[in-house]
């Protein structure tokens, strides 16, 4: 591919994007690893939580949080049970997936992306109609599943969005998942799972039209529940980390917000969420939507988009607010009071520069 | 020979380590960290029946509230030195500082500042853990014995890792008073050490906490270390502290009390985890999670055999991960969270609680010294087959047989004494709390109690020895002297109603005399009101419990009638004039207490009582007295009426008068209020009365009528739906002035045609009639 082409996609495969960190990452790993996976489970621990090498070598910290859970999910993918991420939209389910998949086994893109109108093809194989009409039914006639690739070449499939998915399509996966064969009926034949396969799926337990596992399914799954970031600082540190290297992608010709402003932005989100200012003395209602740490970064996104593109290349807090109000205000009688008391009885107390900006900004778009 | 053993406070890792090691090493000998005054009461851990968990309790005699607990469990070290020594057959002695000593010190220092003994004295080896990168003491033990070949070693290692801690420490901190007490141990260690050579001791076992370990290890016996010793310890007896006289014994000892730090050690947070290492070394995790499983199970949550083997690959592989050689619990729980609980950790407190804490009680022999008071509650807790358990358990309990009787007696004696092993369920004070106000209150033959053991009660029970000697003695004594101190009729009679409960003859009769002593002296009617209807509840229902046979207790009885009786006629003789210039809350409360009393007075069924009380009903209820409150007025008229006394023309004058013109609105409310609170019948009954109270209701301009609406709707909100349905249906045919709706339309219309005739013709031109002239 010419650069050309390389950097005109929007955002690469983890396993493109951080290729030279798994690659010092393999080098140097001379730890017991699982079979068919690149690396070695400290190693994926590594390469996630991130750290120092012994050569000096950074590796940047994919996810920021508990380092407990992060060991249980990758022991829970070497006991050769199926991984099943759960949390409230925004906890970087997707991400973590990803990642733990290109770690792995190097391969992130054996995704099946769940919505209410999958159906078994997406899980199981489809067929090849104009092969099976000219030469009727044989093996070549089979159109894969992104899970039976995995299941043929030993690597890892991903189950996006689970819960959204039917729950007789679902229920396909019980069979799969303990005696790891496919089998196909029309041709009495089976595929039988390498090892190294696996299942990661994500579902968020918030939304509504969400079809709960039977629990025979659930069973087979170890879950792991991802919480919203626990303090301020790790979810000031998410937020940075991500808005530098999307602003990076996108070309944002914008100058990396001041940690001063993120943290503004960060607190606002954390006191909505939990329904208590940050020094835990007033309560505060909670609006519809869920404030969660990917839509503080979006909206930050936003806010340097305006400023590189609108205003003079800095972040400020006129730029925030635009992105403030729709990230708050889901819901537009309910959410409209919460802002508005929100606005109102907290930020207006607030005495540093920075916040009687922010608060100036909001109360504009007080409606 | 010294060896020097540091342990790690019920640790059942350095247990493990220890047992082996001192096989192999053979004392004649084991010395342990514990109080030397408590040595004697080591003879009692060979008995089969103690069961830890268990407690040393030392108490000052004098006034046992001041204690001190040293518990042990079965994975503690010093409790598996002690089986040792038991199975070989060789001396143990406890050779830390006296108790009396510890509780003179406890008393003297400020709490505050020896509780601040900082946590690396408390755990050295949780510190050297966390220092290495661990989370807990347990698997950086585990960790270290792994990596050896020479188990027994380990104690030397320790050893030198206490020294040069020590070091460190010692640097840091400043002169303050946890490191002078600490002074005082170590020598007071080191001489008893010493003492047990010089009775011909050749090889000694020390057991100590780890942090002492270095100190003890480099004992010298040379006469300048002698010395040095001694004058440390006259510290203690010059610096003036009485040595206070102490008693020791063993008591029963629950999991879940072993979390608190006591002066030998910081807590632990899971003894059931930690016995479950100790007893199961080799197959830990499936015993573990099928523990969890059937826990689960009984509370019909999943738990599948596929689960728990799940689980238990899963701990494995996080053991793996975090480079541990073997799960700890930290692994266990993690696994049971995600692979069982699909990753919802609020099932985790229960499991906590009775899996990881691992709630059980220990037990002790009969053997152990005890005070005669809780001697006598171990002989009735036998004779009457109740064991002292812990958790929440219900008794019913029918008082016509005989045993379920002696335990009532039992429970209400010791709830006397403050020892609340048992408590009246709720439902049973729900029923006692309602009687005590009425005197009709339905009384039965069953009872309900909650048991509940906590070792603290060992100690309460130790507490109410001042009182006697047995339970019964202690009961009696303590209400007796409640008797005395009492001035109260309501408490007088509130003790009476107890001695019947807890069968206190003496006490029954004691409190009989102050009784008639209080009635002769008390002039507040109202206090001698509401003494009535509980007094009048224990003549009526009190001899459910009382054996008949028992003279004394029949003498007693015989003597509350007359009391009641006399009670009775003095208020009712003093109640006119307690009747007058009350505010309106006053005025409420005497109506609760007088109609009580009423309620209480008909459950004697004694005529002369029952007219007395009319008698000064009539003087509360005349009308030409302005003093009395008018709210009064009402109620006595309205006890008559009910009682009979009057009837119903009677009343009628009563309410006209009550309710006419001269009367202030706000006076006449009142008045309504008592007459009609919870009698709604006669309203219904009698038309006559509905139909005054129309006319008055009728007759009252605007600003009056505001100002007493809302009393009146007060007074109408305490009527029963249908009561007000009813009386809504009958003022509709009530007419204004007290007569009948004729359903003729026309019998009383009076139409004047002459003056009238215009209008008609005008309204039939309206409508378009011809009309006839």
């Amino acid at each position: 591919m010419s650069t050309e082409t390389i950097t005109a996609i929007i955002r690469q495969h983890a396993e493109i994007q951080y290729k030279e960190e798994l690659d010092r990452l393999a080098s140097i790993d001379d730890r017991p690893r699982p079979s068919n996976w690149r690396l070695s489970p400290w190693a994926v621990s590594t390469y996630i939580m991130g750290g120092r090498l012994e050569d000096g070598f950074e590796i940047t910290a994919k996810y920021i949080g508990n380092k407990r859970l992060i060991e249980i999910a990758i022991a829970t993918l070497a006991t050769d049970r199926a991984l099943l991420l759960l949390g409230v939209p925004g906890t970087a389910k997707t991400w973590l997936a990803e990642h733990l998949a290109a770690a792995i086994s190097g391969d992130s893109t054996l995704v099946v992306q769940g919505t209410a109108g999958t159906a078994e093809e997406s899980i199981r194989y489809g067929w090849n109609y104009a092969k099976l009409l000219s030469a009727g039914p044989s093996p070549e006639a089979i159109v894969p599943s992104p899970v039976m690739t995995a299941m043929q070449t030993g690597k890892l499939a991903r189950l996006e969005e689970f819960t959204r998915i039917p729950l007789d399509v679902q229920d396909a996966l019980i069979s799969m998942l303990s005696e790891k064969t496919l089998p196909v009926p029309e041709l009495n034949i089976e595929y039988q799972a390498l090892k190294g396969f696996n299942i990661i799926a994500t579902a968020n337990d918030r939304d509504r039209g969400v079809n709960e596992l039977s629990s025979a399914l659930k069973r087979r799954f170890n879950t792991v529940v991802l919480p919203t970031p626990a303090t301020l600082e790790d979810e000031v540190a998410i937020v940075s980390a991500r808005t530098k290297s999307l602003g990076a992608a996108l070309d944002l010709p914008c100058a990396p917000p001041a940690a001063a402003e993120i943290e503004r932005v960060v607190t606002i989100f954390r006191e909505l969420r939990a329904g208590v200012t940050q020094d835990g003395r007033n309560k505060v209602k909670s609006p519809s939507g869920t404030m969660s740490t990917a839509e503080a970064i979006s909206v930050i996104n936003n806010g340097m988009s305006l400023a590189g593109h609108f205003g003079d290349g800095q972040l400020r807090a006129a730029d925030l607010g635009a992105g403030l109000v729709g990230a708050i205000i889901k819901d537009p009688v309910q959410d409209k009071i919460v802002y508005n008391e929100y606005v109102e009885t907290v930020l207006k107390d607030r005495e540093e520069d920075g916040w009687k900006d922010i608060y100036r900004t909001m109360k504009k778009f007080v409606q | 020979m010294i060896k020097v053993f540091g342990i790690r406070h019920h640790g059942p890792g350095s247990s493990a380590s220890l047992i082996k090691a001192l096989v192999d090493f053979a004392p004649d000998h084991v010395a342990i960290e514990g109080p030397s005054d408590a040595t004697a009461m080591l003879a009692h851990t060979a008995h089969e029946a103690m069961t830890p968990p268990v407690a040393l309790l030392s108490y000052a005699v004098d006034d046992p509230g001041k204690a001190s607990y040293y518990p042990f469990t079965s994975f503690s070290p010093e409790w598996q030195a002690i089986c040792y020594a038991h199975s070989v057959q060789i001396p143990i002695s406890f050779i830390d500082l006296g108790q009396s000593h510890w509780l003179s010190l406890k008393e003297s220092a400020d709490a505050e500042e020896r509780s601040q003994a900082s946590p690396i004295r408390l755990d050295p080896i949780g510190a050297l853990a966390r220092i290495a990168g661990f989370d807990d003491g347990e698997t950086w033990w585990e960790e270290m014995i792994e990596h050896r070949n020479n188990e027994a070693g380990i104690f030397d290692e320790i050893c030198k890792a206490m020294g040069a801690l020590r070091e460190i420490v010692v640097q840091d901190e400043t002169e303050d008073q946890a490191n002078e007490v600490e002074d005082l141990r170590e020598a007071h260690m080191r001489q008893a050490i010493r003492a047990i050579y010089k009775a011909g001791a050749q090889k000694v076992a020390v057991i100590c906490g780890a942090w002492h370990a270095p100190v003890l290890a480099d004992i010298k016996f040379d006469a300048a270390s002698v010395r040095a010793d001694q004058a440390i310890l006259a510290k203690l007896k010059s610096d003036g502290q009485k040595k206070i006289k102490t008693e020791a014994t063993w008591i029963p000892w629950t999991h879940s009390r072993m979390s608190t730090a006591s002066g030998y050690g910081a807590g632990i947070q899971s003894p059931g985890w930690y016995q479950h290492v100790f007893e199961h070394p080799q197959d830990l995790l499936p015993g573990w999670f099928a523990k969890i499983a059937d826990l689960l199970r009984k509370e019909d949550l999943p738990a599948s055999s596929a689960q728990l083997i799940d689980a238990i690959r899963l701990t494995e592989a996080l053991a793996g991960i975090r480079n541990l050689s073997r799960p700890g619990l930290a692994e266990a729980n993690d696994a049971t969270i995600t692979a069982l609980l699909n990753g919802d950790s609020l099932y985790l407190r229960l499991i906590k609680d009775k899996i990881i804490v691992g709630e059980k009680l220990g037990a002790v022999p009969d053997t152990v010294p005890m005070t005669p008071l809780a001697r006598d509650l171990s002989l009735w807790q036998k004779k009457l087959r109740i064991k002292p358990e812990l958790g929440l358990k219900l008794i019913e309990l029918d008082l016509r047989k005989p045993n379920d009787l002696d335990k009532s007696r039992l429970f209400n004696r010791l709830a006397i004494l403050e020892i609340d092993w048992a408590d009246k369920s709720d439902a049973q004070k729900l029923k006692q709390m309602q009687s005590k106000q009425i005197a009709t209150g339905k009384s039965t033959f069953k009872e309900e109690w909650e048991l509940s053991w906590y070792p603290e009660l060992s100690l309460r029970t130790i507490e109410a020895g001042i009182w006697g000697r047995t339970i019964l003695e202690a009961a009696e004594s303590k209400t007796k002297s409640d008797i005395d101190k009492t001035t109260s009729l309501e408490t007088i009679v509130d003790l009476i109603a107890r001695s019947i409960e807890a069968d206190l003859p003496l006490a029954l009769e004691q409190a009989v005399q102050k009784l008639g002593q209080l009635s002769a002296t008390a002039s507040d009617v109202q206090s001698l009101l509401s003494a009535l209807p509980p007094m009048a509840r224990i003549w009526r229902y009190g001899d459910v419990r009382t054996d008949i046979q028992n003279t004394a207790q029949a003498n007693s009885f015989g003597k509350l009638l007359p009391l009641l009786h006399s009670l009775a006629l003095r208020s009712a003789i003093g109640l006119p004039t307690a009747c007058h210039s009350l505010d309106e809350s006053t005025a409420l409360s005497m109506k609760k207490s007088i109609e009580d009393a009423v309620i209480a007075i008909g459950l004697i069924q004694d005529r002369q009582l029952t007219d007395a009380f009319e008698h000064s009903f009539f003087l509360i209820a005349d009308t030409t007295s302005n003093t009395i409150s008018h709210l009064l007025k009402g109620v006595a008229v309205k006890l008559l009426f009910g009682n009979h006394a009057i009837d119903a023309d009677q009343v009628s004058t009563y309410l006209s008068l009550a309710l006419s013109r001269a009367q202030t609105p706000l006076n006449a409310a009142m008045w309504l209020e008592g007459f009609l609170s919870d009698s709604a019948l006669s309203l219904i009954f009698d038309t006559r009365l509905l139909s005054i109270l129309d006319r008055w209701v009728i007759d009252l301009d605007d600003m009056h009528f505001l100002e007493i609406l809302p009393l009146i709707r007060r007074t109408f909100a305490s009527f029963e739906q249908q009561e007000k349905q009813q009386i809504a249906k009958l003022t509709k045919t009530i007419e204004f002035g007290g007569h009948e709706k004729e359903s003729g339309a026309n019998a009383n219309c009076q139409i004047d045609q002459e003056r009238a005739r215009p209008a008609l013709l005008l309204a039939a031109k309206i409508l378009g009639l011809e009309v006839k002239s």
